[in-house]
């Protein structure tokens, strides 16, 4: 495609973004401009506010959820060098702006987990809404191609698109926020999206094996859902993977 | 309530145009860096503060600026037309017409009254479509960074997105241009849960004692007692004080 049909497309769906009905076409749109950028997972995600510890909430993604599960079981939230750097940025950021050959052991493992994913390439758009809270739109694929002349377009679509999925999020079926599940369930479900198995959670949490068993019954029950993975990808949408009652959340700067 | 500033009255509002202007210096040329702008007296002004520039300022109740927006008509020249052209899409009606009045150097004060300061820069939002049913134009453009985007959807005003945005020297921007109807004002109004007229425009006063707010609060509850729309102050104060208003 070439670079002014790209940019024409990008700048035709900024106005009409506003008309998308659900999050479904939200995404579908999004997903077929931003493609010709070489972006192939994005999300908007709310952060908090400032003051304020800050809990991740994803808003609208497009559909990955075992690195989404990884992301959140491994707490890479905590390490992230691009949560790090929204803190005083404004402007959009690429992982190269961020990325340090001296960093910790656990952030290189961070970078690698998401280059195994397919994800070579990644850029951040700072989001601040009008209610002040922190949030940001990711941007990752094997191969970004984002030049100076489309990077403020881009930049512009990826805040109508959290915009107008969080005012979606808001008012249509996915508006109900708080969570049904309790800490305990929530904990064998962060443990479930790493992977672990009953035996496995049992041993972590100290509890008999058909305890766990029973705890993923009502987890399936409580959010109408016929497996385990179903029930990773609505908790890591709605936000409550981590969750208060879970690890300390990183505290926002002082 | 929102006093509009014209050549008819500045006289009247020289204090608090001063004050703006040193506002303006503080915010875009000390906050944000804005290298290009001019300084003078401590001020800040360009080439758009002219005898056609219309300015809208919130004031509190001690007659400071708290908010305030330059108005200007685009038909002979335009910020964006003039210097960023390049924002308007060629599928889009140039930014400088007849029908047309251009919006810049919006701000808030900081520090003082932080409900007060909130509650006037919705009314500034609400006047600036006022302006438009008021002196007859049918839309007025800006530009807006684009970090703000996010508030600039909240306004309340209807807005459109005139291109693609592009970096300037202290970030990136677009140009957009909103809607002056009575439907608009009427939404816009309904934003900020405001159902009565902001704007009012108190000619040129001589010499007055009583603040700026109350002079105008008398002047809307006068000449809506003489059942006029339009909210001009029904005399020409030529002198006022607190003693005369009571």
């Amino acid at each position: 495609m070439s670079d002014h049909k790209r940019l024409q497309r990008a700048l035709d769906l900024v106005s009409h973004i506003e008309e998308a009905p659900d999050i479904d076409t939200l995404n579908l749109w999004f997903r077929d401009v931003a493609g010709a950028f070489g972006v192939r997972h994005f999300a908007a995600v709310l952060l908090g506010r400032y003051g304020h510890p800050l809990m991740p909430r994803t808003i609208c993604a497009s559909s990955d959820p075992q690195w989404a599960a990884r992301y959140y079981a491994r707490n890479y939230f905590q390490i992230d060098p691009s949560v790090v750097a929204l803190r005083r940025r404004t402007r959009p950021f690429a992982w190269s702006d961020v990325e340090r050959p001296e960093a910790p052991r656990e952030v290189k493992a961070l970078w690698h987990d998401v280059r195994a994913n397919g994800d070579a390439d990644g850029f951040n758009v700072p989001w601040h809404t009008a209610a002040g809270e922190l949030g940001v739109v990711s941007l990752r694929g094997p191969h970004l191609d984002i030049d100076e002349k489309a990077r403020p377009l881009l930049r512009l679509l990826a805040l109508y698109y959290a915009e107008v999925g969080r005012e979606l999020a808001e008012t249509g079926d996915d508006a109900e926020s708080a969570c049904p599940l309790t800490p305990r369930q929530l904990e064998c479900l962060r443990w479930a999206a790493e992977g672990k198995s009953d035996w496995d959670i049992s041993v972590i949490l100290g509890v008999a094996e058909n305890t766990v068993g029973r705890h993923f019954d009502n987890i399936r029950a409580r959010l109408d859902v016929a497996t385990r993975m179903q029930a990773v990808v609505i908790a890591l949408r709605k936000g409550w993977l981590i969750c208060p009652w879970g690890d300390p959340p990183m505290a926002a700067p002082s | 309530m929102i006093h509009l500033v014209t050549t008819a009255n500045r006289g009247t509002y020289e204090d608090q145009l001063k004050a703006y202007h040193v506002l303006r210096k503080q915010i875009f040329v000390d906050a944000l860096g804005w290298r290009a702008l001019k300084v003078v007296n401590g001020g800040e002004y360009d080439d758009y503060d002219d005898a056609r520039a219309t300015y809208l300022l919130g004031l509190d109740d001690d007659d400071r600026v708290r908010v305030g927006l330059r108005m200007r008509p685009a038909d002979d020249r335009s910020i964006i037309d003039d210097l960023f052209p390049h924002l308007v899409d060629t599928s889009r009606p140039p930014a400088r017409r007849a029908d047309l009045w251009e919006g810049s150097r919006i701000l808030s004060a900081s520090g003082g009254d932080g409900a007060i300061t909130r509650r006037l820069a919705g009314e500034l939002r609400i006047a600036a479509v006022e302006l438009g049913v008021l002196r007859g134009f049918s839309s007025f453009s800006g530009m807006c960074d684009v970090v703000h985007l996010p508030r600039w959807r909240a306004n309340g005003w209807r807005g459109v997105i005139l291109g693609a945005p592009a970096a300037y020297d202290e970030g990136e921007a677009f140009a957009f241009e909103a809607e002056v109807s009575r439907d608009a004002v009427l939404q816009v109004r309904a934003r900020y849960g405001v159902t009565e007229q902001v704007i009012v425009e108190l000619p040129h006063l001589v010499a007055c004692t009583a603040p700026l707010n109350e002079i105008a609060s008398f002047g809307l509850a006068l000449a809506r007692g003489q059942g006029r729309c339009n909210w001009v102050a029904a005399h020409q104060l030529e002198t006022a004080s607190e003693a005369e208003l009571a």
